[in-house]
């Protein structure tokens, strides 16, 4: 659960209020240039900008939480590359993760400085059509009630003697289908059903063509953001072709 | 003479894929500012009926139906729900299946957004429905850290900003404690009182209704049996006959008192017993409390006080971080949960999460059958059938039954493995009065048997005809026990 609310955006900064499009863009354009990167030095310090983006966003713990696993993992991949002394091997797979970190902190910033609702009027404004988004709100705020239900019924099943773990499945495929399954199936069918109904009595469906009552619009923060990560990364891109960094 | 707002005309509305009728011949005249209580047993059809008011049947549900349904002269049949949206309200039982958005003023804003109502009446309805209800301090908070009881504040302050005349509420409080659904009713009389709204509410609970109703209307197997002033609920003999929840509880000390509990045999002990789920603070503190054989307990409180919490400690699926829990003498943080659910034997609220095989006899006779030879697990299986009145459904399977069943199957299920102790999860939730009675009559028989149970619950009546003793916990905290009679003055 607590995993689940660090993606519902309750929190204010400067990269809270910026538009889902400048997000989006920010890591269409991280993911181009660190392709494009070839010193691990660049990528360094792209990746550092991105955790001062973090910093003002107020995200840094709620990231470093997600991020750690990721600094452990190439810390082991470095550690084993140094011990059988290939820098080839080391250079390539620190610049492989430094990539992979640098696209990461960019998912993590749109994921944890926009709230569902406003990423779908954004897709919206994006052309994406109505239904398309609405469903992937509604899913979003789903989640954590389908992970209440997850956890009802395997103390349900806890209470009859089935313990069902990772293996078990494997094991007794038969007693997963029927012990977590069916239950699951059945309330998530009730569940959606209520929201069909409930949808329906909100006026969803309407002809109408619909307003919103907090308008996503791109303004000045969005293109100063935006124009300042463009000056940035074509910077990056010179100081790597035009200067010689070893690494 | 006032015009009526809700019409409906020799009504029958039959299920797809059922034979028999929901509804049969339902005439019916709601006037505009009226407050009309529909109750009877479950299955009535009352629900069915708040659907066809909104439009929800035909258009979404299907089925047959005939007659007609007629909402400020429109015909239901004639205009589609979203359009009818804008008359007419529909506030659900499940506060947690209503709510599309993440934020409070968001869902809020969901149905004018929907039709095309410009920003700044949006933002005006909002302010205006929010502080109505009386949830404007949480506009901008995500609707799953609220309580229950304001999740449904916010469901119905997202149907008002509709702005319809007629708001229908199908079991608004069914999940809610007293508080809450206190709250609720003083919305409620808010809207009556103030916006003149024409309100519809299904309920089995008549004793927070009774206030406020201008109209009751009893329905029975799909027909309006009676329609009357809210006198009627003070018949009591009338409301035995149609299954329904007096407004007073009946309160019955004499019958509860006369169980005998063992001596000096503590079946179930917490020693200064603490709980937190991670990150969050204490859900229950220091709790010290010992429950004999053979004595039944009610648990009250309100939703979030530690009752649910703390019967879990019973039974293994929480341990606590400090003290500890014994179960018949055993350490509960020595023992798993299989162990220890052959002692003790916990049926939660929800019948749907504990159903899983393919029919009623298998579902009860699961969990015993690697224990006990294969005659002697039918002769069980059978004994308990019989006395939980299933044996007749026992090929059924268990997600075709209706709620109660459900229930029924989930308890046989835990008497099947002959625990020593029954703990039971608002057992009567959403429950009218007719099938309240049913299963008081059961646990009675089991208690007589001198099983060891334990009632969580809300409901006042259902634990003053079965628990001598009750414990009233607040804030994770036992703050009362003692006999149930003085408790109950306190409510």
């Amino acid at each position: 659960m607590k995993f689940c609310e660090r993606f519902f955006a309750t929190k204010s900064s400067i990269i809270h209020e910026l538009d889902p499009r400048a997000k989006l863009g920010l890591i269409l354009l991280v993911t181009m240039v660190s392709i494009k990167l070839e010193s691990f030095v660049c990528l360094i310090i792209l990746a550092l900008v991105l955790l001062i983006c973090m910093y003002l966003a107020k995200i840094f713990k709620e990231s470093l939480c997600l991020l750690k696993h990721f600094v452990v993992i190439l810390g082991v991949v470095l550690s084993v590359s140094i011990i059988v002394r290939d820098i080839n091997q080391t250079v390539c797979t620190g610049s492989f993760f430094a990539r992979l970190f640098v696209m990461t902190t960019a998912g993590l910033l749109l994921a944890l400085t926009t709230s569902p609702n406003d990423f779908a009027k954004a897709l919206e404004k994006m052309r994406i059509p109505r239904p398309i988004t609405f469903i992937f709100t509604t899913t979003m705020r789903f989640v954590p009630t389908l992970l209440k239900e997850v956890e009802a019924v395997m103390d349900s099943l806890r209470l009859r003697g089935l313990r069902l773990r990772g293996r078990d499945i494997l094991k007794t495929p038969s007693s997963f289908y029927r012990g977590i399954c069916i239950p699951l199936t059945v309330r998530s069918i009730k569940i959606s059903d209520e929201l069909a109904a409930t949808a329906e009595t909100r006026g969803f469906g309407s002809p109408n063509k619909r307003t919103s009552l907090r308008e996503v619009k791109f303004r000045k923060n969005d293109h100063i953001f935006l124009f300042t990560m463009v000056v940035l990364s074509i910077t990056l891109l010179i100081v790597d072709k035009g200067v010689a960094i070893p690494w | 003479m006032v015009d009526p707002v809700i019409v409906t005309e020799n009504l029958t509305y039959t299920y797809p894929n059922s034979n028999e009728a929901t509804l049969k011949d339902v005439d019916l005249e709601v006037k505009k500012g009226e407050f009309v209580l529909i109750t009877g047993k479950s299955g009535c059809g009352k629900s069915t009926l708040a659907r066809c008011m909104n439009g929800l049947i035909p258009h979404l549900f299907g089925g047959k139906m005939d007659g007609r349904v007629l909402i400020h002269g429109k015909d239901t049949k004639k205009h589609p729900t979203w359009e009818l949206a804008r008359h007419i309200g529909l506030v659900f039982q499940n506060p947690e299946s209503q709510l599309f958005t993440l934020a409070v003023e968001d869902e809020v804003a969901f149905g004018p957004e929907n039709f095309g109502v410009p920003r700044e009446d949006i933002e005006k309805r909002v302010d205006w429905t929010l502080t109505s209800v009386g949830m404007n301090e949480f506009r901008f908070k995500p609707v799953f850290n609220l309580s229950d009881g304001q999740k449904q504040r916010v469901a119905i302050a997202a149907n008002l900003s509709m702005l319809p005349d007629i708001l229908v509420l199908d079991e608004p409080t069914s999940n809610l404690d007293p508080k809450g659904a206190r709250e609720v009713f003083g919305v409620l009389k808010y809207l009556k009182e103030e916006h003149k709204k024409t309100i519809i509410l299904i309920e089995h609970r008549t004793n927070y209704a009774v206030g406020y109703v201008d109209k009751v209307i009893i329905m029975d197997s799909g027909e309006i049996a009676l329609t009357d002033s809210p006198g009627v609920l003070f018949k009591a003999q009338l409301l035995k006959k149609f299954g329904v929840r007096a407004p007073e509880p009946i309160f019955l000390f004499g019958d509860a008192n006369q169980h005998v509990a063992s001596e000096n045999h503590d079946m179930l002990k917490t020693e200064n017993l603490s709980y937190a789920y991670d990150g969050n603070g204490l859900a229950i503190q220091r709790v010290d409390m010992t429950i004999q054989k053979g004595e039944t307990v009610g648990i009250m409180g309100p939703n979030g006080s530690g009752k649910t919490t703390l019967v879990k400690h019973f039974v293994g699926l929480l341990k606590p971080n400090e003290g500890r829990v014994l179960v018949d003498g055993i350490d509960t943080q020595k023992a798993d949960v299989s162990m220890l659910a052959e002692k003790v034997g916990l049926v939660l609220q929800n019948s749907d999460h504990q159903l899983f095989m393919d029919s009623v006899y298998n579902e009860v006779s699961f969990g015993v059958k690697n224990m006990k030879s294969e005659k002697e697990i039918e002769e069980r299986v059978e004994d308990v059938l019989r006395t939980m009145d299933l044996w007749r459904l026992k090929d059924r399977h268990p997600h075709s039954l209706s709620d109660g069943e459900k229930q029924r199957v989930t308890i046989a299920a835990v008497l099947t493995r002959r625990s020593d102790v029954l703990i039971l999860d608002e057992p009567t939730s959403g429950m009218d009065g007719y099938h309240m009675d049913l299963l008081v009559d059961k646990l009675s028989e089991l208690k007589k048997s001198g099983l060891t149970m334990i009632l969580v619950s809300h409901d006042i009546e259902m634990i003053s005809k079965l628990a001598p003793r009750t414990v009233v916990m607040s804030e994770g905290k036992i703050v009362n026990d003692g006999p149930t009679s003085e408790i109950i003055q306190h409510f």
